[in-house]
């Protein structure tokens, strides 16, 4: 006979082991999520870099070269959802449609500050999309500690 | 919805591990599940069902 309080303690005493295929399905999303990050990245700091005269070559290939840190992100964010079951796409959803929001707030404010002020556009709407990024993975971590927890 | 998956996983001395592997699933989910944090699609809950050998009515109960 079993008491309720050997249950207890074997629960938690006992450490829940991942499959094979699970382990590395997070080993490729974090060194794809590490990937993206560091091109896009990149990719924001191209505007940085132009030295505002007229456009030339180099102004082209620094477009280029954000274009691709931009279709990385996508790539990433595409390959997950379709790698994940039915819970991790709920909390994706969850997780982008909250971000998407921060984001069209975050748009409009950078118009307003953009058109009130002197602040230059491009550096605000880095900042959103920085910020937006951000608040995303957050959200995405919090949401799968969340369903983890084994309370 | 309360479920029975963790007292019939037990009772096959599966782990959640490999209760996932079975079902195509993270054990996040199984876990998930389990302590009542999500509740499955029907395709899913039919899978649970057939894999223990019962009716869905008799793994969850609304």
């Amino acid at each position: 006979m079993t008491s309720k309080l050997y249950i207890v303690s074997m629960k938690n005493t006992t450490k829940p082991q991942e499959s094979a295929s699970e382990i590395n399905r997070q080993r490729t999303q974090r060194r794809n999520a590490a990937i993206t990050i560091a091109l896009l990245a990149l990719a924001l700091m191209m505007p940085s870099m132009s030295n505002g005269e007229a456009v030339g070559a180099w102004d082209y290939a620094w477009a280029g070269l954000s274009f691709i840190g931009l279709m990385a992100l996508v790539y990433t964010i595409v390959t997950n959802y379709r790698q994940a079951d039915e819970l991790q796409k709920v909390l994706q959803l969850k997780a982008a449609g909250i971000a998407f929001l921060a984001v069209v707030v975050g748009l409009f404010i950078a118009g307003l500050v953009h058109a009130l002020t002197d602040v230059p556009l491009a550096p605000v709407m880095q900042i959103v999309t920085i910020a937006a990024v951000g608040l995303w993975s957050t959200l995405l971590s919090y949401l799968n500690k969340r369903s983890a927890d084994d309370k | 919805m309360t479920n029975r998956l963790r007292e019939l996983r037990t009772a096959q001395n599966w782990s959640q591990a490999d209760i996932a592997t079975k079902l195509d699933v993270s054990r996040q989910t199984i876990n998930a599940i389990e302590t009542g944090k999500y509740n499955p699609s029907l395709p899913l809950a039919f899978k649970i069902a057939r894999l223990f050998g019962l009716h869905i009515e008799d793994v969850f109960t609304p």
